[in-house]
């Protein structure tokens, strides 16, 4: 046994006291310093459990939310699906016209479908461009113009003119531009 | 100094010091052991308190991070279906907005036409509603005298800038053109209302 081992055990043999507390600090420093590293590393894992958590928690306490807005979404996906035109069908495309043609007793004058600008990529739908005029009483015009906007296609009108045909009385004539809804 | 060298024989002691001094024990090593088991013991409490508080805090960490855990695995069954849901939503919210940028109009013409047509003045007669690049024009002519056409035509222009079915569609209205017609002795005049940019 060392000279300086031996001396260490004749101070511990004489301070017994504060050789406890000495490996008293000893061990508890060591596990301290220990459980330190572990809490930095489970403070990154609680924080992450949390926020997923709370994530978790939002979105049951939203579910009947989300349920409706998912069933109101799909329908209402399901009544423009059903409204979509075809480029290629031209008879139908010009036919919905006739029908609000007769509806409003207006006298549709030209009715053209242009060249449908190329498909974006990944697109879902595309638009089909018509132009056209009408003709009639002012009555009769705004009626074939409103049922254009509210009817059962979804159209937007990008341009129109409305203007006298006569300098004297009630007949208008109306031009628009507009965009059909299609398929890609 | 004076009071000092008076007073002096008061300290000293009243009987003869018979103390052995120089053999008596050394009182310091017992100060000494006593300073070191004190500042041992301090020592020992505090790193005795800090690795006990180490632990309680680790023992909520664990405790938090199974709660949280245990809320996870409870409701994965109903999260997964809500999941799914979540899909449908975000797929269904890409469409509806592939949608309206395609068909989303800015100006609902039926109802500005309307409204054009309820609010004119009685001898302001429209010629010429137009839409095209974002903006409307209204061209219209009025049968009165310069002075009165343009009073009536500027109170006009202000009711429909605070109309409360075109202000909101409408960023700016204003008169862009006044003039008198020489053959019938008319004034035309015309009507710009710019639109508002369209948000989904």
């Amino acid at each position: 046994m060392s000279y300086r081992l031996r001396q260490l055990l004749a101070l511990m043999k004489e301070y017994p006291f504060v050789t406890t507390c000495l490996i008293i600090i000893l061990i508890a420093g060591n596990l301290s310093v220990f459980l330190n590293l572990e809490n930095t590393e489970l403070e990154h894992v609680q924080n992450r459990v949390r926020q997923e958590g709370a994530v978790v928690q939002k979105t049951i306490n939203a579910s009947p939310a989300l349920r409706s807005d998912s069933q109101l979404i799909e329908s209402a996906l399901k009544e423009i699906d059903a409204s979509l035109v075809t480029e290629d069908n031209l008879a139908e495309n010009y036919g919905y016209f006739y029908i609000i043609e007769d509806q409003s007793q207006a006298q549709m004058g030209e009715l053209h479908q242009n060249t449908a600008p190329p498909n974006e990529p990944e697109a879902k739908y595309r638009t089909v461009p018509l132009s056209l005029t009408v003709k009639g009483t002012y009555s009769q015009v705004f009626n074939f113009l409103h049922r254009v906007e509210t009817g059962s296609r979804l159209i937007k009108i990008a341009s129109f003119t409305m203007h006298r045909s006569q300098p004297t009385g009630d007949a208008v004539t109306l031009a628009m531009e507009l965009n059909m809804l299609a398929y890609p | 100094m004076a009071n000092l060298s008076r007073d002096s024989h008061y300290v000293q002691p009243w009987h003869f010091d018979c103390r052995l001094s120089k053999e008596l024990p050394d009182d310091n090593p017992i100060r000494g052991r006593f300073l070191a088991s004190l500042l041992a013991c301090t020592f020992a409490a505090i790193a005795l308190f800090y690795a006990g508080m180490t632990i309680y805090s680790y023992s909520i960490l664990k405790k938090e991070i199974a709660y949280w855990e245990q809320l996870k695995r409870t409701n994965s069954t109903q999260m997964a279906e809500l999941q799914k849901v979540i899909t449908v939503i975000q797929s269904g919210a890409r469409r509806l907005n592939e949608i309206h940028k395609h068909v989303a109009s800015p100006l609902p013409v039926s109802d500005f036409i309307q409204e054009v047509g309820r609010t004119r003045p009685a001898n302001l007669r429209i010629d010429m509603v137009e839409f095209h690049d974002n903006a409307a024009f209204i061209r219209a002519s009025l049968q009165e005298s310069p002075q009165r056409a343009s009073a009536q035509l500027s109170q006009y222009v202000a009711e429909l800038r605070t109309n409360p079915r075109l202000r909101p569609l409408f960023s700016n209205i204003a008169q862009t053109s006044m003039e008198r017609n020489t053959k019938d002795g008319t004034i035309n005049v015309e009507i710009t209302l710019k639109l508002k940019p369209v948000t989904p």
